[in-house]
């Protein structure tokens, strides 16, 4: 009797497992490379850098140690293939592209201090297919091929061109003038990329772009878009041999060393919110900070008006003081802070939430993560205005506790909200906790609580507090 | 025999509670985890899905407030980017009675591939 049975237990737990087993990945957290990631966040390219749509991955990097300093690797997602080539692209080559060009993220950590000094962008070309995991800074394996350094805002800084790994020569930028000068004598063509040649001086171009593709699928039409060109010339008599530091990225003069927050580096562009952000783990803070550096873009001065609203959203808006809804699911408090100057408003609406819904349910603290909360639908607001000190305290609150583990009972989004929120606050704002009615159990503070808290103000006539459906404000998006 | 008929009777309780509120919302933040339901317009320009506090009827409200700010987008359908697995016997009646499986189902990979080109646009959010 036990071997009939032993089929269809079989049966069933090889269903049960690989269903359990259909969950999707788990994101880990990582403190490692933290400072990297907060400067790169402080330099994230603009819309107009060639570089926009690219991203590191921070599970790729490779350390390099050089006298006095340390430079950090960082393979890079290139969705766009922004690269250089240095000859025309057949539609055979744009199908090898990744076989031959590869892009990196350098970051420079003064050894001493400790402090990232200044980062650039790494493009890769080689001449045939090398395995370009071997190609790094300044040690270029059997590289033939060029590297040209671009700084973090997308222009090009300089360049080596390589030949069997040997540095050969310098690649400098090309300015639009001598191009434009060059494309006449060329027919208006640097198709082949050579040519000119001047008192047995001969120049070669390599070109910075990308590739873009349109239609889909076997429709697929993709060629390559230029953006800018650099060049290299070889002479009769040879070159001078180029030495070690040659082959260094020469830096920007510090333009996107610092992690300048000012706002000449910041570009609102109102009509486009962007990608909504959902920010993970310890990269929250550094990501909602560097979200908040939008915030640089409208001056400080006398016209300014500083203003927060705090958001309540019913679990039920039947039962407002159910936890949760019939289908489960919870009620969230949320933020938004905004700046305003004449016409210049930048706001940014975020929640806190945990990063395991099922952990949280069971009461099991879990990673948090900040997330966009734009357009989020609210039962209950309450707007204040504030001064540019409770401002400042709001912003810093806000992304110090954004590194705190969520747990449903102890530290929820009410707990959170509430935290930024009553650094505006004279009187900090009252929540009573909910306290189950049955089972006599402390809930902590609630999404219902502070409804009814903003209810009890409404029905006072304080200036600010409403209750009714409505949507979370915009968040602006800035570069 | 008789092991059999209780494990078959085991079996089929399972799949019935297991169909039964709350027993699927329960599966669903156990089993589903967080953000399997996800939707899409047809390009991509308008993402969205559902977590924690964002539910199904914000996500419809979000794909109506992008339909509002760009009424001539040529195919108006909001899809699910989930799809109906057999196998996944605590959702059999979601299947057939619940509202986010009456939308068309499109394959993500096939928004994604057009999305390489559409910029983000006011009204409508780009959540994924």
């Amino acid at each position: 009797m036990k071997k009939h049975l032993l089929k269809p237990t079989l049966f069933c737990l090889v269903i049960i497992t690989s269903l359990l087993g259909c969950k999707r990945e788990a994101i880990s957290p990582s403190n490692e490379f933290l400072e990297l990631k907060i400067f790169y966040n402080k330099n994230l390219p603009s819309e107009q850098n060639i570089f926009k749509n690219t991203k590191p991955i921070w599970s790729k990097v490779e350390k390099l140690e050089f006298d006095g300093s340390i430079v950090y690797e960082v393979s890079m997602q290139n969705p766009d293939k922004v690269g250089v080539i240095s000859k025309a692209l057949a539609e055979n080559d744009i199908a090898n592209y990744e076989n031959t060009h590869a892009l990196k993220l350098l970051l420079f950590v003064d050894s001493a201090s400790g402090n990232v000094t200044k980062g650039c962008y790494m493009a890769v070309e080689a001449n045939s297919i090398i395995n370009l995991e071997k190609v790094h800074y300044k040690e270029v394996s059997l590289l033939t091929g060029q590297v040209v350094y671009y700084h973090l805002n997308g222009m090009m800084s300089n360049g080596v061109n390589y030949l069997a790994g040997k540095p050969m020569y310098k690649i400098n930028s090309l300015q639009e003038s001598a191009l434009t000068h060059l494309n006449k004598q060329n027919n208006g063509t640097l198709a082949n990329h050579s040519g000119t040649t001047v008192q047995g001086c001969s120049t070669y171009y390599v070109e910075t772009g990308y590739v873009g593709c349109v239609g889909a699928g076997n429709y697929e039409n993709c060629q390559w878009y230029s953006t800018g060109y650099s060049s290299y010339t070889i002479c009769d008599g040879g070159n001078t041999k180029l030495r070690r530091s040659d082959e260094d990225y020469l830096g920007d003069g510090g333009s996107s060393g610092g992690g300048s927050t000012g706002s000449s580096s910041n570009s609102i562009n109102a009509e486009d919110p962007g990608y909504a952000y959902e920010l993970t783990v310890i990269a929250d803070s550094i990501k909602l900070a560097s979200r908040f550096n939008c915030f640089n873009s409208v001056p400080d001065n006398a016209a300014t008006i500083y203003k927060a609203t705090l958001y309540a959203e019913l679990a039920d808006k039947d039962r407002p003081g159910a936890l949760l809804s019939t289908s489960l699911t919870p009620g969230h408090t949320f933020v938004t802070i905004t700046k305003t100057n004449g016409t210049n408003t930048v706001s940014e609406t975020f929640g806190f939430y945990p990063k395991s819904s099922m952990k949280a349910s069971i009461q099991v603290p879990t990673k948090s993560m900040m997330v966009d909360n734009q357009g989020h639908d609210y039962n209950a607001s309450l707007a204040i205005t504030i001064n540019a000190t409770q401002f400042t305290s709001m912003i810093n609150t806000a992304i110090t506790k954004a590194q705190r583990d969520y747990n449903m009972t102890g530290y929820n989004c009410t707990n959170y909200a509430l935290d930024v929120f009553n650094q505006g606050m004279s009187t900090p704002l009252y929540v009573p906790s909910n306290i189950g009615t049955l089972t006599g159990f402390n809930y902590g503070k609630t999404p219902s609580g502070v409804y009814e808290t903003i209810k009890n103000m409404q029905a006072t006539g304080v200036a600010g507090a409403s209750i009714g459906l409505g949507k979370g404000i915009s968040s602006t998006l800035c570069n | 025999m008789k092991y059999l008929k209780k494990i078959m009777v085991i079996i089929f309780t399972v799949f019935v509670l297991s169909n039964i509120w709350p027993f699927t919302d329960m599966l669903k933040v156990t089993v589903d985890g967080d953000r399997y339901y996800r939707y899409s317009n047809f390009d991509g320009s308008n993402t969205s899905y559902e977590f924690k506090s964002w539910t199904f009827e914000m996500a419809k409200s979000q794909h109506n407030d992008c339909l509002k700010q760009h009424p001539n987008q040529r195919d108006k359908n909001l899809y699910r980017l989930f799809s109906k697995n057999p196998l996944a016997f605590w959702r059999w009646r979601l299947y057939f009675f619940d509202e986010r499986y009456d939308l068309p189902y499109k394959n993500w990979d096939e928004i994604e591939k057009i999305r390489r080109n559409t910029k983000s646009t006011m009204g409508c959010y780009i959540r994924f």
